[in-house]
């Protein structure tokens, strides 16, 4: 047991393997969804949050800070 | 690792105020009682001692410390899971003031509180919210699970199924913080101007590359326009050296044309040349016939300074005679005043000769109506005398008139007497005497009385002639003040015959002063005008004459400049030109001025918006960033939704398979065989859709929906076919089912067989707790289960230690 999901791993590589064959022709968005659902699966809602605030930090130009964070 | 309650002790939570202590059957334990006796709590108990707090508590349908008995001041429960090697003991204190303990006992370890909870929840991995739905298992949640709304029911098999982390997922992804950022920074783009700002910054360029085309274009047009203006202004100092020696000479010419030019060069040009001593005999003449004039006007002394001049000195005689003809002009200027004097005089003489004639007209015609009035008066009075006369006799008159006014009376008293006496004579024959009182009786003895009318006839007479006298007189004293004014009239008229006469004298002298001013000024006009044509004519001779001479000079003074090599056209030539490039030079500079200063301004402006459009270009990439960052998390969540949908399906699938062989079993009315749970979406991409129940009919193998069709107690069977298929399909640490008197509402069949499934197939995959208030189900399970009666445990003593916790029934 995470703190992020009570579930056993195989829902999550359920989910995966739904989400591969979704977004096969999304490759960036591909991997965006396992960042996110890696983030779920460690760290839950709060993982998913940091997650997105670290992702729109390096869009949004605070890049570094981004590495940082994510370093 | 599969854990399972092995014991339970509880003290003073809700419905036990004593202490009790439950051992726990490997596979199936029964606990049967009537409502009240405790069942739920037992079950309660369990879900504090693991997690702290029970499911009402946990809604807040109560507070913790009311988990506390009303007569104790605490409550304790103690849990023992056993797990092969793998067990450990639960102790959970509440006191009433709601404080709580946690203790632990793991082998040799004891952990107390936060470390505690955090084990139970290593080893159980299971929150209270799945525990409810699927370790404890109400009658309340299977009718939730088959009662609630769609939306709420798709939430709670969402749960079940372990989809609520896709539903979590998939709310967090909702991009809302991205969206803002999309948002500002598209307002960011939009306040700098955007793609406008790119336009305006290549028209600037292409307008600076312009500007300084033609700058650079201008920058050599002007070096080589002053190249030139050196070679000229070289050229220019050489001529004005050469100017300044031949400068007296250039100056005389210069005085020359302007005298030429003065003369009326270019007329005089034109004309033949003219003999000098024609010029002089016709000067002479001019100087004999002005002299003449002076004298005509008067000017003696003038006319003698005039002879006295030279002929010869034509500019003088000219300039003198034109003095002279001024004067003369001047003079008869004079005499024309003087002409429209006199002519004034004339005609305000004239005017009064007029009014004089108009008043002496105006008093004839009085004086003719006056000598009527005299012609009257003199005929009255040769009538009846003057107005003298006439005033006496009219006072003669009055005096007559006065006696025969007193002669009437007495006559007329006289007759009336006689009447009366007469009178008394008839009718008495007797009479007596009025004067002497004697007796009358003979009216012939009366005496004779004159008749009244001669008197009066008389009157009349000399009343007429009176009124006569009064008239006559009235007239005439009307008559004799006109005759006083005629007299003044004639007196008048007199004079004013006079004064005319002479007036009309004076005017014919005045005429006659005119008209020979008049005849005077005629003749002076005409010899000054005469004068003024000879004197043009003799003016223009001397021009001739002065042209010839100058024209001659001027030539000698070009011939002596030209021999000094100065060259005054080249000179003028470079000067105009020289002029002429100042004036291009200047405009060019002053235009480069401009460019220059807009060159700056451009390039300021340029060097701004280069700054915007590097903020710009950050600012786009930062959006396009965040916008595909945006897009792909729009993707994801598609995706996560599709991905929902997907599981749904696949979990259900199984899900209706395991509950149908469950659901066959327990529904005994035998009229529907199986359950399916389908996920039926509204069609359109995105949506999750909803969970519908569906039952087999067995008679003909059609599905048909589970919450028209089925009965309330069938509908609980198949909600607790679903769940126990559940948890079938997804293996908890905690192997335990406990099923609360899960199906009250259904026949004692059902419950039989329920408790039969139970004994059987299920207890051999999981440890079950059955509570139940039927007696027969207790009864039918005594055999295969450890049975225990509420009833007669909650009897026993507060105070006893070990309570008797097998009892079968």
């Amino acid at each position: 047991m995470t703190s992020g999901s009570r579930h056993d791993a195989s829902f999550f590589s359920d989910l995966e393997e739904l989400l591969k064959e979704l977004l096969k022709e999304r490759p960036e968005a591909l991997r965006l969804a396992e960042k996110l659902l890696k983030a779920y699966r460690e760290r839950g809602v709060r993982g998913v949050r940091e997650e997105l605030k670290l992702l729109i930090e390096e869009a949004t130009g605070n890049e570094a800070k981004g590495q940082e964070n994510r370093g | 690792m599969k854990l399972k309650v092995k014991r339970i002790e509880v003290e003073g939570f809700r419905a036990f105020p004593g202490r009790l202590s439950i051992e726990f059957d490997e596979r199936l334990t029964v606990i049967y009682g009537p409502a009240g006796a405790g069942k739920t709590s037992i079950v309660r108990a369990l879900e504090f001692a693991l997690f702290g707090e029970t499911r009402e508590v946990n809604a807040r349908l109560m507070r913790k410390e009311d988990l506390v008995n009303d007569f104790c001041e605490k409550a304790r429960v103690v849990v023992i899971l056993d797990g092969g090697g793998d067990g450990f003991l639960v102790e959970r204190v509440l006191t009433k003031n709601g404080i709580s303990r946690l203790k632990v006992t793991a082998g040799t370890s004891e952990l107390y509180d936060d470390v505690a909870e955090q084990y139970i929840q290593s080893k159980l991995a299971l929150l209270q919210e799945d525990f409810n739905w699927e370790i404890a298992v109400g009658h309340q949640e299977l009718q939730a699970l088959v009662h609630a709304s769609s939306s709420l029911r798709d939430r709670i098999l969402d749960g079940l199924l372990g989809l609520t982390d896709v539903r979590r997922l998939y709310r967090e992804l909702s991009g809302k913080e991205l969206k803002g950022y999309l948002k500002a920074l598209r307002d960011e783009l939009a306040k700098l101007g955007g793609e406008s700002v790119l336009s305006r910054y290549e028209e600037l360029k292409t307008r600076y590359r312009q500007v300084v085309v033609e700058r650079d274009a201008l920058v050599s047009e002007l070096e080589q326009l002053e190249a030139r203006k050196r070679l000229l202004d070289e050229e220019r100092t050489l001529l004005q050296a050469r100017a300044r020696e031949a400068s007296a000479l250039i100056e005389e010419k210069g005085r020359l044309q302007a005298f030429l030019q003065s003369l009326g060069d270019e007329r005089l040009a034109r004309m033949p040349a003219i003999d000098e001593n024609y010029v002089r005999e016709y000067a002479e003449k001019f100087k004999k016939e002005v002299s003449e004039a002076l004298e005509f006007f008067y000017m003696i002394r003038e006319a003698e300074i005039l002879k006295g001049l030279d002929s010869a000195n034509l500019s003088e005689l000219l300039k003198v005679s034109k003095e002279l003809m001024e004067k003369m002009k001047n003079y008869t200027i004079k005499m024309e005043y003087e002409i429209k004097d006199i002519n004034n005089e004339i005609k305000r003489l004239e005017n009064y000769i007029n009014d004089l004639e108009d008043e002496l007209a105006e008093l004839e015609s009085k004086i003719d109506e006056l000598e009527q009035s005299k012609i009257e008066y003199d005929m009255l009075v040769s009538k009846f005398g003057d107005s003298a006369n006439i005033t006496k006799r009219i006072a003669q008159i009055e005096v007559e008139m006065k006696a025969l006014q007193s002669e009437e009376s007495k006559v007329r008293c006289a007759r009336d007497l006689q009447e009366s006496v007469l009178h008394q004579i008839m009718d008495q024959g007797t009479a007596t005497c009025p004067v002497c009182g004697s007796a009358i009786t003979d009216a012939e003895a009366l005496p004779k009385v004159e008749p009244v009318e001669a008197i009066r006839l008389k009157r009349e007479k000399l009343e007429r002639t009176l009124y006569d006298l009064r008239e006559v007189e009235r007239k005439l004293r009307r008559l004799e003040p006109e005759l006083r004014l005629l007299d003044d009239y004639e007196t008048r008229k007199d004079s004013l015959s006079k004064a005319l006469d002479e007036r009309l004298e004076e005017l014919h002298e005045l005429r006659a002063s005119a008209e020979e001013l008049e005849e005077r000024l005629r003749e002076a006009k005409r010899r000054v005008t005469g004068l003024l044509r000879t004197y043009e004519q003799l003016d223009n001779y001397y021009k001739r004459l002065r042209y010839a001479e100058l024209q001659e000079k001027l030539k000698k003074i070009e011939s002596e400049i030209r021999e000094l090599g100065y060259d005054e056209s080249k000179l003028s030539r470079v000067t105009s030109e020289i002029n002429e490039l100042d004036r291009k030079i200047s405009n060019i500079k002053g235009r480069l001025s401009e460019l220059e200063n807009l060159e700056r301004q451009l390039s300021e402006e340029i060097y701004r918006l280069e700054v915007i459009i590097v903020n710009l270009k950050s600012i786009k990439t930062r959006e396009e960033k965040v916008s595909n960052l945006y897009r792909s998390l729009m993707i994801v969540r598609a995706a996560l939704l599709d991905a929902h949908v997907g599981l749904r399906q696949k979990f259900t699938r199984r899900l209706s398979e395991v509950a149908s062989r469950i659901f066959a079993k327990l529904e005994t009315s035998g009229v529907y065989d199986a359950v399916d749970i389908e996920v039926q979406s509204t069609g359109s991409r995105g949506k999750r859709g909803h969970y519908v129940f569906r039952v087999r009919r067995k008679f003909d193998g059609n599905y048909v929906p589970a919450f028209t069709r089925l009965s309330d107690g069938q509908r609980s069977v198949m909600a607790l076919s679903i769940l126990l298929a559940l948890r079938q399909l997804k293996p908890r640490n905690l192997s335990v089912i406990i099923l609360d008197d899960a199906i009250p509402n259904v026949d004692e069949e059902t419950k039989l067989a329920l408790a039969r499934f139970l004994a059987g197939e299920v207890g051999s995959a999981f440890q079950v707790i059955l509570t139940t208030q039927s007696k027969r189900v207790a009864e039918e399970l005594n055999s295969m289960a450890k049975v225990y009666s509420l009833e007669k445990i909650k009897t026993v003593p507060a105070e006893t230690t070990s309570v008797r916790t097998q009892e079968h029934v």
